[in-house]
């Protein structure tokens, strides 16, 4: 429903529509700064990336594709830009640039009244995450918190759906070894576990 | 969605599951359903189905990054962006071509003659750019001029400024213009130096000055900051001469006539609107109603007619409506009540 409503709204901005062109700007702006911040905790960075990526939708707007999701092409395109403007950035201060210079970090704020139980699988799952490396990350990310599937994940990551699938297994894999089968988690949650 | 594969899945196989994912962060009838069903069928996998579940939702609870405060501003970058940005979009269409016109055109093309430049279907794009009642907002123009806009303006130029054709700009409501200057030698003015403003039916000619123009209620008046104007008319009539204006210079026309013309003692005072000050000189109650109309967007209804000829003598300078209205009801020792909708009734 959404993304129909959503397509309506780019064939229109293709067309020239102002109006239709500032609505894409208002409903995407908090959730591409959300998924900015993963990147980088630069929030001018970030602006910066935003402001290039919709400046540039207007110039081309003729010359734009029918995306069938208007929020992952736009994902896409600010992934690109931001890690292109990272780069640089990096490539000004001195920093290494390694194959994957940038992070993925998710952050969690300590909220009152939550269950023992919640809190302590909360604290689980945060340190797990904590410890893969970035791409892994980025992916439980788009998986368990966008809600994606392998070949958009694969598209916005530009990486091969092939790829996309043996990522995730292997941030997966690091997840079940430490929520597997532990006594201590078990005792925790007041379950027990069989596999 | 079938139960067999899920009876030999592992908390790992749950967690890449696509119908799985699914149904932890967004439960619809249907896989709730399911999964109910096949938590029945199979009870031994419900610790691992919960646990897989948990986790999902688990690390969804994480921080929300939106920079809510920013949205606005950045906004207004993108936008003037855009207005300054050349503009690279043009249709390019070749209608109705037959087989032997394209190997002509072919020949054409080889022959040297741009045949690409004649079935070129050039459209410059309109830019547009309004203000809401109480807005003020600066636009850049292509060739780095700037406009600010007063609330309820707005302001419509074609998106490409040729290299040799006179930059034009139409406005309705208030306008502060700061000109970019192209013009070295006066006495040689090419057609690229000319900026010309439209409001109303006046023609306002510039070469690179700062000046405020305002169009409302059938009147246009135009003061000038610094540089030099000049002003004709849309349709030009016998009697209406040219008038060249130097800094310091006010005037007013109605329904195509001079009504006046003044030196300002304080050009700069009218252009404090575009830092949202509100000012006025020797203010009579009607020219402040009709402020409080034009840009704010408020009615105004005034008991009797005399109490519009009341007038405030030297400077009034606010920073907002609550403040003006205060002035207004200690200096004019009148009664001003405000309704919600922005009606505002004045009375002795």
């Amino acid at each position: 429903m959404r993304n129909e409503a959503n397509s309506a709204l780019w064939h229109s901005f293709k067309q020239g529509n102002w109006e239709a062109y500032t609505s894409l700007y208002n409903d995407y702006y908090s959730l591409l700064n959300n998924y900015g911040y993963k990147f980088t905790r630069n929030s001018n960075l970030i602006e910066d990336a935003i402001h290039d990526l919709f400046v540039r939708l207007w110039a081309s707007r003729e010359n734009l594709g029918n995306p069938v999701s208007v929020k992952n092409y736009l994902y896409k395109s600010l992934r690109n830009t931001l890690l292109r403007k990272i780069k640089t950035e990096e490539k000004y201060t001195g920093m290494d640039a390694e194959e994957y210079p940038f992070g993925f970090e998710v952050s969690y704020s300590n909220p009152g009244g939550m269950a023992i139980e919640e809190k302590e699988l909360r604290e689980k799952v945060k340190a797990i995450i904590n410890t893969l490396p970035p791409r892994q990350k980025e992916i439980i990310y788009l998986r368990f918190y966008e809600g994606l599937s392998y070949d958009e994940i694969a598209d916005i990551m530009s990486i091969s759906i092939n790829s996309a699938y043996k990522l995730l297994y292997k941030a997966l894999e690091n997840l079940q070894q430490t929520l597997g089968p532990s006594p201590l988690l078990g005792i925790f949650l007041g379950l027990s576990y069989f596999s | 969605m079938n139960f067999e594969k899920y009876t030999q899945f592992t908390l790992q196989d749950f967690l890449a599951d696509d119908d799985f994912i699914q149904w932890a962060i967004k439960p619809t009838e249907e896989n709730i359903a399911f999964w109910n069903a096949f938590l029945v069928a199979h009870p031994h996998k419900e610790d691992m189905v919960q646990k897989a579940a948990d986790t999902i939702k688990q690390y969804r609870q994480q921080d929300i990054f939106s920079n809510e405060s920013r949205k606005n501003l950045l906004w207004q970058r993108i936008e003037s962006s855009i207005a300054t940005q050349p503009v690279i979009t043009s249709h390019r269409r070749v209608v109705g071509l037959t087989a032997f016109m394209r190997v002509a055109a072919a020949v054409i093309i080889i022959g040297g003659l741009s045949f690409w430049m004649i079935s070129r279907n050039a459209s410059p794009e309109q830019y547009s750019f309004a203000t809401a009642f109480g807005e003020v907002k600066t636009i850049t123009l292509p060739d780095q001029s700037q406009v600010t806009l007063n609330g309820n303006s707005s302001i419509t130029y074609s998106g490409s400024w040729k290299k040799n054709a006179a930059r034009e700009v139409w406005i309705k409501g208030e306008g502060y213009f700061n000109v970019t200057h192209l013009n070295n030698d006066s006495m040689h003015i090419k057609p690229a130096e000319r900026f010309i403003v439209h409001c109303g039916d006046l023609n306002i000619e510039v070469l690179g000055t700062t000046f405020n123009v305002k169009a409302r209620h059938g009147k246009t008046n135009v003061a000038l900051i610094t540089g030099k104007i000049k002003i004709d008319y849309a349709t030009a009539a016998v009697e209406n001469k040219t008038i060249v204006m130097a800094p310091g210079d006010y005037v007013e026309y109605k329904a195509s006539k001079l009504v006046a013309a003044k030196k300002l003692p304080k050009p700069a005072q009218v252009s404090t609107w575009t830092v949202n000050e509100i000012t006025f000189t020797d203010a009579t109650l009607k020219e402040i109603a009709e402020t409080l109309q034009d840009n704010y967007g408020y009615t105004v209804s005034v008991k009797e007619d005399s109490l519009l000829r009341l007038k405030i003598e030297g400077d009034i300078s606010v920073n907002n409506i609550t403040d003006l209205l205060d002035v207004l009801t200690t200096s004019l020792n009148i009664t001003i009540q405000q309704s919600a909708g922005k009606h505002i009734t004045i009375s002795k």
